[in-house]
Parts: C-alpha cells; structure tokens; sequence
C-alpha cells in the first residue's frame, strides 16, 4: 500500500515537472518579443540583426540620448501627459460623485443611463471619430491638446463610473446608516466616510484611465498632426522616412511603455477588473 | 439648515446635481456622435465641405457592392475567429496550467501583464520589427534552426493576416489567463481532490469538471475579447497599413480610409453604423447562445 502511495505521488510529480517546463517556457515566449524591442535599443543598429545571436554585440546608449536631443519627442511626451491628465481629471471629477450616487441611490433611468455607459466602452472608435473630427474643425479644436483631452473622456468617463460603482456598493450600509443618524448629509457621507474608504479605488481607476490615455492611439493619430502629436504616434514619424530608425523606434517604445508598465504593475489588482468593465460586480 | 429637508428631497436633489453633468456628456459625446453619424451616412458629405445633399440609403447600397468592403467586412472576421479561437484556447490552457502548479504564480502574474499594458501601437512596432524579413527576430530565431529560407511574414495575403493575429494573441492571450485563473481561484477545492479520486486524468478533469464551471467567466472573456478585436486598427496600422492588397484592411481601416483618405463621409459613416450593428449583433448573439446553454 505504502509503494502504490508512493508510485501514485511520484507520478503525480513527474506531472507537474513536465506542466512546469512548459509553464516555463511560454513565459520565455511570451516576454521574448519584448526582450527583443529591449536588446535593440541597448546596441548600435544592424548589429544585433546578425547570426548567432547576441545579447549586446555592440552597446549603447545612443538611441535614447538620440530621443532627448531632439526636442520633438520631448514634447510627444509631454503632450501625451498633459492631455491624458486632462481626460483622467475631468472623468474622476464627473465620475466619482456619479459612481457614488449610481451606488447608493435608486432613481428612475439609473439602469438605462448605466448601459449608456457601457456603450461608450463597447462603440468602437471609428464611430465617434468621424463626427468629433468634423465639429473639432470648426470649434479650432485640431491638433489642440485640449480637444485631444475631451476625446479621451469618451474612453474614461465609462471606465471610471464602471469600475468604481462596486467599491462604494462594498461600503456597508451600516456605516453609512450610523453617519445618517448622527445627522450627515449625502454630500458629507460621501466626503466623510465614503471617500477616504474608497480611496485605494479612486486612485488605481485613475491610473488605469491615465494608462488607457496615454496608450491611444486611433483618436491621436486622426485629430492631431504636429503641436499636438502624443508619444503614440510620434513614434511612427521614426518610421516614415527612407532610412527606418529601428533603434530609435525601439528607444522610443521602451521609454513610451515604461511609465504605464510600472503604473499598472502597481495597480495590477484592479487592472483586470478595469478592463472587463462591468463584467465584476 | 438639516432640518428643512427630509433624506428623500435631499437624495433627489443631490441625484439631480450629479445625473445632470453625466447626462450632458453623454448626450455630447456618446449620443450626438452616433445620431450624426447616422444622418451622415444618408448623406453625400465629404471632408471639410460644408454642402451636402441627402441621398436616401445609396451609401448603403454602393456599400454592399463594393468588393472593399466586402472584403473588409471578410478581414474583420477572420480576425475575430482566428484571434479569440487563439486566445481563448491559449488563456484556458495556461491559466489551467498557472492554477495546477502554483509556480511563482505571483511572478507569473505580473510578467503576463507587460503585453496588454504598453500601447496597442507599441505592440504593432514590435511585431513589424520581429517579422522583418530579412533581420527580424523570427526570421533570425528561424535560421537559426537551419531553416534557410523563412518566409517574408507580411509580403503575403496569408501571412500578413496570419502575423496580425499571432500579434492580437500575443497582446491578449493575457487578458483571458488572468480571468479564467480568477475564475478558478473562486471555485472550490473539494470536486477537484474528489475527481483524482476517482481517477480522472489532466483531460476529463477539465473537459468535463473545470470548463463548465467557468462557463460565465468564459462567456464575458469572449465578449470582452470581441469589443476589443473590433479596435485592432493600431496593430493593421504598425505592422501592414493594411496591405498586401488591402488584405488586412478591417472594417475600422476601410472606414479611417474612406474618410481621412478618400474624404467620403457620408460613405464612411454608412460603414461605421453596419460596424456599430456588427458590433451589437455578435454581443446579443453571444449572450442568446450562453443563456441556451445556461438553460439546459
């Protein structure tokens, strides 16, 4: 009996070795397309395209000291940030209070304004570009960063009231029950008690809306062309002249990528649930 | 002050302050663009003009005889099947995998979230420097392997709608490994010592045990998969501008190229509602086919 137990986990751990190896490897696989973008921006160009391959046959610096001489992508950066700020701000400041109220107050069009939400996140972008960029051009708001910022309220504005209705619904009734009788108003609940409990909330919701700012692209690349232009689609003009950049390119797409690797790293818990908008109650 | 109120005049007026604001942006900026778009595409509207005749349902018709869009409406499909059949195959598998081994799950977590994070553009670049054939990374990884001559991945009809995907599954495939592990992270440990009791191997255990009790998480990973492939446009735009031949040109690459290159917009607006209606319809078809299930 005591072989057979023996055999039987023995057998049961051969399994596993093997579901860890291949656990293993597709995790190579699957940061292996980024390790390359890495190992190209580290090393002068054309040397890392040889065989066998090399991790650092030539390094270097220079695509990224390249990226900060030049002015440009300076200001694709700090375009993408003050336009992002502007479209997380504005959704955090309209959403919140919503999101509260969607949570603990029931009222007639509750239900229907909510799946109106929910179409700004399921419409895909090519629905709303046209008209936005046909008022855009007669309000002068092409190729402004403001006018990319209210864009971006279409992609937050959901996304914040979305994620953030379940962690007031977490709030117990009693607390707030305790404030009412003590004489608090909703408005001091909110600020009071429901805030600062939510708050671990409020602030992964507005770091997932800046990461899904400063990722986009298609609105970006439509309503702004040269003042306005964010690190998305900057990152492209490396690509439209004759001799392509590539270690510029990788450079630009590591420094773009880093910032939103490590903010959603640290949010990674809600990171999911910001995605799936609506699918977690 | 308090006291000329009662709680329910309060939470009215409260609800009124703060429904209003979100009213008005969405009447701004979700309603009054797809009503426009709507009486756009009845129209013979292009860029920048300002007269415009309208004509009836013609952008419609003209529409379904173009082989473009055809062809366009054929590209977004592909890309929808073989990319969520991917994905969804991919995601169970290593989520199953992660769940069953519990090796440095928390690492494994992280690392998986770096393809969904950066950019949509991001990943196009990388996938069009991977796939470059005469130096990219495959290609190299390829010859390295003694395979002489690997194929130019973005030259053909094919492989360019091929490459598309590997690099859509690559992005996402971790979307679904994070909600499927959450998914069985919630289920109950018992059934599971219960079936290796009773003897069943790796295979039954999940076809008949673990898959039917995700069957919700599934069904929201598919339909979350299925909003997001209809926003694939960054990756057509980095990897192929959606050639060869229009090949990987998708619904929403058809519309930004009748408008912002061809400046038709009343013809562009008639596809961004069949696009809206595409969209709509896979998302009541999913939910009908899960319910059925449900119901049986």
């Amino acid at each position: 009996m005591s072989i057979l137990k023996f055999i039987k986990k023995k057998h049961v751990n051969i399994g596993n070795i093997i579901k860890t190896l291949v656990l293993i490897v597709v995790m190579v696989l699957l940061l292996l397309p980024f390790l390359w973008i890495l190992i190209l921006s580290f090393n002068e160009e054309l040397s890392v395209f040889n065989i066998p391959i090399k991790l650092f046959p030539a390094p270097t610096f220079k695509h990224y000291i390249d990226l900060f001489i030049e002015a440009d992508f300076k200001t694709y950066f700090s375009n993408s940030f003050l336009a992002s700020i502007l479209g997380v701000v504005f959704a955090v400041v309209v959403g919140v209070p919503a999101a509260y109220v969607f949570s603990k107050i029931s009222f007639k069009s509750n239900k229907f304004i909510f799946m109106l939400l929910l179409l700004s996140r399921v419409t895909p972008g090519a629905v709303f570009v046209i008209p936005f960029y046909v008022v855009f051009m007669k309000m002068g708001l092409i190729d402004n960063i403001i006018g990319l910022g209210l864009i971006f309220i279409v992609i937050t504005f959901g996304l914040v009231i979305w994620t953030l209705k379940p962690f007031f619904d977490d709030i117990p009734r009693s607390v707030e029950e305790s404030a009412k009788i003590d004489g608090c108003s909703i408005v001091k609940t909110l600020i009071k008690i429901a805030l600062p409990l939510a708050t671990p909330g409020i602030t992964a919701v507005a770091i997932i809306s800046f990461i899904f700012c400063w990722n986009e692209f298609f609105f970006a690349m439509i309503l702004t062309y040269r003042e306005a232009t964010t690190a998305t689609v900057g990152i492209l003009s490396l690509m439209e002249f004759e001799h392509i950049r590539w270690g510029s390119i990788a450079a630009a797409s590591i420094i773009t990528s880093l910032p939103v690797i490590i903010m959603g790293i640290a949010v990674r818990k809600y990171f999911v649930r910001g995605l799936a908008t609506g699918a977690f109650k | 002050m308090r006291t000329h109120l009662t709680i329910k005049q309060e939470e009215k007026i409260v609800t009124t302050a703060v429904i209003i604001p979100v009213m008005i942006i969405l009447f701004i900026f979700i309603i009054t663009p797809i009503i426009s778009i709507f009486v756009f595409s009845l129209t013979s509207a292009e860029l920048g003009f300002t007269e415009f005749n309208f004509i009836g349902l013609k952008n419609y018709i003209k529409l379904f005889q173009a082989n473009r869009f055809q062809e366009a409406v054929i590209t977004t499909m592909i890309f929808l099947a073989g990319s969520i059949i991917l994905q969804m195959l991919l995601g169970i598998g290593i989520a199953i995998l992660i769940y069953k081994t519990k090796f440095l799950r928390g690492l494994m977590r992280t690392i998986i979230l770096i393809p969904m994070i950066i950019s949509p553009i991001i990943v196009g670049i990388i996938w069009r420097i991977i796939l470059m054939p005469s130096f990219g990374g495959l290609n190299l990884i390829l010859k390295t392997f003694g395979i002489s001559n690997p194929p130019p991945w973005l030259a053909s009809i094919f492989l360019a709608r091929l490459s598309i995907i590997m690099a859509a599954t690559w992005e996402w495939t971790p979307f679904v490994i994070l909600l499927v592990l959450a998914g069985l992270e919630s289920l109950p440990e018992e059934p599971f010592e219960a079936l290796k009791i009773d003897g069943a191997n790796f295979f039954q255990e999940n076809i008949y045990y673990t898959l039917p009790m995700l069957k919700n998480v599934i069904y929201v990973v598919i339909v979350f998969r299925v909003i997001e492939c209809l926003k694939i446009f960054p990756l057509i735009y980095a990897m192929t501008r959606g050639g060869p031949a229009d090949s990987t040109a998708d619904l929403t690459y058809f519309i930004y190229n009748e408008s912002f290159k061809f400046f038709k917009v009343g013809y562009a607006s008639a596809s961004s509602i069949i696009l809206l209606l595409i969209t709509v319809i896979v998302i009541v078809v999913l939910n009908r086919t899960f319910k059925k299930e449900k119901a049986i």
